[in-house]
């Protein structure tokens, strides 16, 4: 070859080669989502997150959808409070876990309004109200930061996060810090969470870091124009009694007996609506998924909202930890530090929330003596204005906050849930989670990504 | 330390003595379908974005090696090398400004060849016949980067996956050493195809998606690798009379 073959034929390779990129791009790699031949209707239980999204998902793909909901509002654990402060408060979830979730981009997407000042926590030790860097700086956070550490690598017999922390010998005065931080935090109390529960979380937890708080709008306002898609498809008031999986389609039954047919149906209600048997199947679901709905738990929450005349804690109050009462409480957003609108949140989890709703009226003078112990004198008592509170266990179609691991209980027991039935039925929800994100905005909505891949591919 | 480091400038030395330098630039194409699938659950799962993130597909390499005569007669070459490999993507949309970028460090130790000069005697230039063929074992670091390229809090921590594997990889491919400039370099295209049977990266799937529930979590990964490039071979002047190497042959 002489030089000016091989420059001709240089050329044409060259030519080759620059157009090879995109001869290789049109050999389009297949994917689930573009290929599935699955084009049956679709029926969802439940208009909270899970549900909303899951219809979205499978709207983008042309299916039909019709979701029911049982009460008269959709939103499930995501709920708004307004009027009682001149901006609107979440009744539910409030903060976004970790900065690597669908949740995370979804309100990052409706809003870019976040608190970005610099808070810290606070907690309540030895009779006085310390920083987190007061506390870092002490014995006493060195002893309950390393028994934290500690819960990753956990890999004996299960047992309660109480007996862990007397098995280890914690300091008695940081068992509400400690109840506060693994037991309130989850949805439950320290006696009743299992520390092999909490060494899965902490081992598959990917969602990132940091909790991310909005100043607005709320969630709710981003849900209603981030689904507005789906919205129309939502029949409100129709509680889903009953599901015949039997036949090739799925029939629902709405309390007043009217039938729905579907070709697969999503079951997206709480655990604890499955475990009171508010829905029934035909056939009796499968015994893992029973033995899973059986098993795993869900407590009574409350969320108390508290307005002060006086802002009387520090401006750069994030939670204050170590209270007996009330396990957390919160400034409610950046808006709640107006003058006007001083606003704490006392969030509480199992026993502790039995012990306040058995209380009656007497509840909100019994926290606000707490408050007191903590900030000296009468400031909250002399200060207090008024409250609201949602009890979320008496909330008829969800019944608890959301899902934990009580002792003993498998880290695998929720994947059996997460397992279709029969190909036509598929659960969602926080609750059917499998990798760690249970109990979370995130999770539901990563279930909900799991049951409609479940479906696109069950064709 | 410093014993070794006199023992390696040493041995640089005189490989610089008996070998040929070579650099090579080239395009990649990667397909690994379980990495793809986290890219395409980032996206379906997020409607809401105008703008895809796209699987990893294309990328480029650079490499630096030297090229040993094994046994001239039968035409095999050693041919050490040290290479990156780069993949990127990117998707900026109203919720998030994500960018994936996967780097992969070799170390490869090629054996060039000619299947007829293995059997006959076939004459040929420094660097062997023109037509070879390559075989090539590796060992790679993988070096992923997941990024939303957006921080809220000052003490945010805002990458996602840093997770850093190592595994193996078997190539084979072929080549033409086409043309000698100037008496000191030759150039040479090349095509192979690679393949890394059990790349794990712990983090990486799920720091795309955004969530573990699809089961990637430490899955194992496939790699297959198709990699063109064009190889440039300095050639020493290792005669007294400096005039250097012959011309490739031409028959052969």
């Amino acid at each position: 070859m002489n030089r000016k073959d091989f420059l001709i034929k240089s050329l044409m390779a060259g030519g080759g080669l620059a157009l090879l990129p995109s001869l290789l791009a049109s050999c389009k790699r297949e994917n689930i989502f573009e290929n599935s031949s699955f084009k049956g209707s679709v029926g969802i239980v439940g208009a909270g997150i899970s549900g909303l999204y899951a219809a979205l998902l499978l709207k983008e793909r042309g299916i039909d959808v019709q979701i029911f909901e049982a009460s008269n509002d959709f939103g499930g654990r995501i709920k708004t409070l307004e009027g009682f402060a001149d901006f609107k408060i979440e009744l539910g979830a409030e903060y976004v876990h970790g900065n690597n979730s669908v949740w995370y981009d979804f309100v990052r997407n409706g809003s870019n309004n976040f608190v970005t000042s610099d808070l810290q926590d606070y907690y309540f030790l030895n009779g006085q109200i310390m920083t987190q860097t007061a506390f870092e700086s002490t014995s006493q956070y060195a002893e309950i930061i390393s028994l934290l550490d500690s819960i990753e690598s956990y890999a004996s017999s299960d047992i309660s996060a109480l007996g862990y922390a007397v098995l280890n010998g914690l300091s008695e005065e940081l068992i509400p810090i400690w109840n506060g931080w693994v037991g309130n935090e989850n949805g439950t109390d320290i006696s009743k969470i299992g520390i092999s529960g909490l060494s899965f979380v902490d081992q598959s937890w990917v969602a990132g870091e940091g909790d991310f708080l909005l100043k607005s709008p709320d969630f709710k306002t981003i849900m209603l124009e981030a689904f507005s898609s789906v919205l129309p498809y939502v029949q409100y008031n129709t509680p889903i009694s009953h599901i015949n999986y039997a036949d090739s389609k799925v029939k629902l039954y709405d309390a007043d007996g009217q039938e729905y047919l579907k070709d697969r149906v999503i079951v997206t209600s709480s655990i604890q609506v499955l475990k009171d048997q508010l829905v029934t199947f035909t056939p009796n679901l499968p015994p893992l998924q029973l033995q899973a709905i059986n098993s795993i738990a869900m407590d009574k929450g409350l969320k108390i909202i508290l307005k002060f005349s006086e802002g009387f804690w520090p401006n750069d109050l994030a939670s204050i930890y170590g209270g007996t009462v009330v396990p957390e409480y919160w400034a409610t957003g950046i808006g709640g530090r107006s003058a006007q609108n001083n606003i704490l949140t006392a969030f509480v989890n199992g026993s502790a929330a039995e012990n306040l709703i058995a209380l009656g009226d007497q509840m909100i003078p019994t926290i606000l003596t707490e408050l007191d112990g903590m900030f000296g004198g009468s400031i909250a008592s002399n200060n207090f204005i008024d409250h609201r509170f949602i009890n979320w266990s008496e909330q008829e179609y969800i019944r608890g906050t959301y899902s934990y691991f009580p002792v003993d209980l498998s880290s695998d027991i929720r994947g059996q849930l997460a397992e279709p039935v029969n190909n036509k039925l598929f659960f969602a929800g926080e609750a059917s989670h499998s990798s760690g994100h249970h109990g979370t905005v995130h999770g539901a909505m990563e279930a909900a990504f799991r049951s409609v891949k479940q479906i696109l591919e069950s064709a | 330390m410093k014993k070794w480091c006199i023992i390696l400038f040493i041995a640089v030395i005189s490989v610089n003595a008996q070998a040929q330098w070579s650099a090579r630039l080239g395009y990649n194409y990667l397909f690994a379908p379980d990495w793809d699938e986290s890219f395409y659950n980032y996206n379906f799962a997020r409607p809401w974005n105008k703008k895809e993130l796209s699987p990893l597909i294309h990328g480029y390499e650079a490499r630096m090696g030297w090229i040993f005569r094994w046994k001239a007669i039968k035409s095999l070459y050693v041919h050490p090398q040290l290479g990156m490999h780069q993949f990127t993507s990117r998707s900026a949309n109203n919720g998030e400004d994500m960018f994936v970028r996967l780097r992969n460090y070799s170390l490869q130790c090629d054996v060039n060849f000619n299947p007829r000069a293995l059997f006959k005697n076939v004459s040929a230039g420094p660097l062997g016949t023109r037509f070879h063929m390559y075989i090539s074992p590796a060992l790679h670091l993988w070096d992923p980067h997941v990024n939303k390229g957006e921080v809220i809090y000052s003490d945010q921590y805002e990458k996602r996956s840093e997770d850093l594997s190592m595994s193996f990889s078997v190539g084979a491919g072929m080549g033409y050493r086409a043309l000698m400039i100037a008496k000191k370099f030759i150039v040479t295209p090349q095509v192979g195809v690679r393949y890394a049977p059990n790349v794990t990266l712990k983090e990486f799937p799920n720091a795309i998606q955004g969530g573990n529930e699809t089961n990637l979590f430490q899955k194992a990964q496939v790699v297959w690798l198709w990699e063109t490039g064009i190889e440039v071979v300095w050639i020493f002047p290792r005669t007294k009379s400096g005039k250097g190497y012959m011309r490739p042959c031409t028959d052969c």
